[in-house]
């Protein structure tokens, strides 16, 4: 299993750095055992499904103790979201990976995002992240249920249904957020919210509730310690308005080697420690906030920008704005933090990195994947130990750096 | 708080144990259904051009506002706020399909906002955990002098 395991990861490395040379990239991308290669690009199906800012990564799935492995490009990466969840194919049936039994009945799970919702079963496998890894972990394969949509799970969610690659715009997403557990909200754990675990009899499906441990993590909390307690985005600036690729670092570990240090300029932000918010003053008014890998822009209410294609903000020239982000529980530690905003005049629609990005949305603040371009932003798990900082979960950025 | 200039009523109803799909685009008694369908107290405020239902579950979890025109005996609007998203099966009736189809036209991945505007219908969403909002309006069929933005 080490050579082949051994051997995917060469081959993604591999491709980065072609990746890299063949777009005269920024500089080199080297892979230590606490980094994993990132990229933002065209998505799985870039001729037919091109996709904008959405960042990915590469995982390995293997059937428990064996080698009998599947490497998955175009994961997306999801700071707000948690769990290791992919589009079934006929590579992950072929895995036989057994399905989470209980009751002698197999699990599904129903999962909204906010926006979009997917279904399908729970199943156990070793997941390989980088060079770290998580033995006989549950993760969620999608639309790999034999059981149809319970009404209960597509009554409380947005729509679409996103269950195939083209419609999820990646082969799958790899959620990190603050939070350990999928479901350790307890509304996630109530049948009145629809979202959650599910055993089926055919297609009679019934609502359960999981403890802790039995349900999907957040896969970086399995990691050694060291490499458990949080994690690092690093994503170089964009200097232009538009590109066709970017390609980043993950570092596991926050504070705990060389490289995963926060830096004492870095501005920290506590979260709530179930759902992993922060909070964001804009025009006066305080929302709740995240720092969204997975949001593919800026997301935040201002009805004085012009919008162009029904909510996308298109000012005439670009706009310089601020908002205050501050922590959801005392210090509060509220800190001005500037953005800008500009039009989509001249971007070819083969533009998959956007830096300047943003759309409405009601009652919310995202600092999506456009926040995240020139920074590196910290992200520690609830319940974590970060060496110099007393309070977890925590949400911090500063300005990029690649060492 | 209530705001001054609202009439304010209090209405406790007497759920029949007939629940009935949905309020969007139906009549006042719809509200009732849903009402009932999502063990809801209502609360009513009427203002010059509307009457506003505000749909309080049990478990305090969400809140709800339906938007009531009572000129056109037509529930034009609805808002719902909390720790997840409600049946909006129940709440959207026929436009919960017609939803569906919106949304699988988007183009693009977005996790946690959109909004659409398509066919007469205008749809905002947004939610990360514990934490979703939404609001469907039947532009054709608001009052005039209400706005997108004035209804929460």
């Amino acid at each position: 299993m080490k050579k082949l395991i051994a051997f995917n990861k060469i081959e993604f490395t591999l491709s980065i750095s072609l990746l890299l040379s063949a777009c005269g990239g920024g500089g080199s991308s080297s892979v230590t055992s606490n980094t994993i290669p990132v990229v933002i690009d065209s998505g799985p199906l870039p001729i037919t499904n091109p996709t904008r800012n959405i960042l990915y990564t590469t995982v390995t799935v293997c059937k428990p103790g064996t080698t009998n492995c599947q490497t998955i490009d175009h994961i997306q990466v999801d700071s707000g979201s948690i769990g290791l969840r992919i589009i079934n194919s006929a590579a992950i049936t072929n895995l036989g990976l057994q399905v989470m039994q209980v009751n002698n009945l197999p699990v599904s799970e129903c999962i909204t995002f906010g926006i979009g919702y997917t279904w399908g079963s729970i199943v156990y496998a070793d997941l390989y992240w980088g060079n770290q890894f998580v033995k006989n972990t549950p993760i969620n394969v999608i639309a790999g249920s034999t059981a149809a949509v319970p009404a209960l799970c597509s009554d409380f969610a947005i729509p679409p249904l996103e269950n195939t690659v083209a419609s999820f715009s990646a082969n799958g997403i790899i959620g990190i957020n603050p939070v350990l557990y999928d479901h350790e909200s307890t509304v996630f754990r109530s049948e009145s919210s629809g979202y959650g675990y599910y055993t089926c009899n055919g297609n009679d499906c019934n609502y359960i509730t999981l403890p802790n441990n039995q349900q999907v993590i957040n896969p970086i909390s399995g990691f050694p310690v060291g490499y458990n307690n949080g994690y690092i985005i690093k994503l170089p600036a964009v200097n232009a308005n538009y590109a066709t690729i970017l390609v980043g670092e993950l570092i596991l570990g926050l504070n705990s080697e060389s490289n995963n240090q926060i830096p004492a300029n870095a501005i920290i932000v506590y979260s709530n420690p179930v759902f992993g918010v922060v909070n964001t003053i804009y025009q006066d008014i305080d929302y709740k906030s995240i720092f969204d890998s997975g949001s593919n822009e800026y997301y935040f209410t201002d009805n004085t920008i012009p919008k162009c294609e029904g909510e996308l903000y298109c000012p005439i020239n670009p706009l310089n704005l601020n908002a205050q982000v501050h922590s959801y529980t005392p210090p509060l530690n509220i800190t001005t933090t500037p953005f800008t905003i500009k039009g989509l005049d001249g971007i070819p629609n083969t533009a998959a990195v956007l830096p300047y990005i943003g759309s409405y949305a009601q009652d919310i603040f995202l600092w999506g994947l456009p926040f995240f371009m020139g920074k590196n932003v910290y992200i520690a798990l609830d319940k974590s130990a970060v060496s110099g900082q007393s309070i977890t979960p925590f949400a911090g950025y500063s300005s990029y750096t690649d060492k | 708080m209530i705001k001054h200039q609202w009439r304010i009523m209090v209405i406790l109803f007497i759920f029949s144990p007939l629940a009935a799909w949905a309020t969007l685009g139906q009549d006042e008694n719809s509200i009732t259904a849903d009402a009932t369908a999502l063990n809801a107290k209502v609360l009513v405020r009427t203002q010059s051009n509307y009457k506003l239902y505000d749909l309080i579950l049990s478990n305090q979890d969400i809140q709800i506002h339906e938007y009531f025109d009572p000129n056109s005996d037509t529930v034009f609007a609805i808002t719902w706020q909390g720790k997840h998203i409600p049946n909006i099966h129940q709440l959207l009736g026929e436009y919960f399909t017609k939803l569906n189809n919106i949304a699988k036209n988007k183009q693009g991945a977005q996790r946690r906002a959109m909004t659409t505007q398509q066919n007469q219908i205008y749809s905002t969403f947004s939610g990360t955990i514990e934490n979703y909002y939404g609001k469907v309006v039947l532009t054709q069929k608001m009052p005039i002098d209400s706005t997108l933005e004035s209804i929460q």
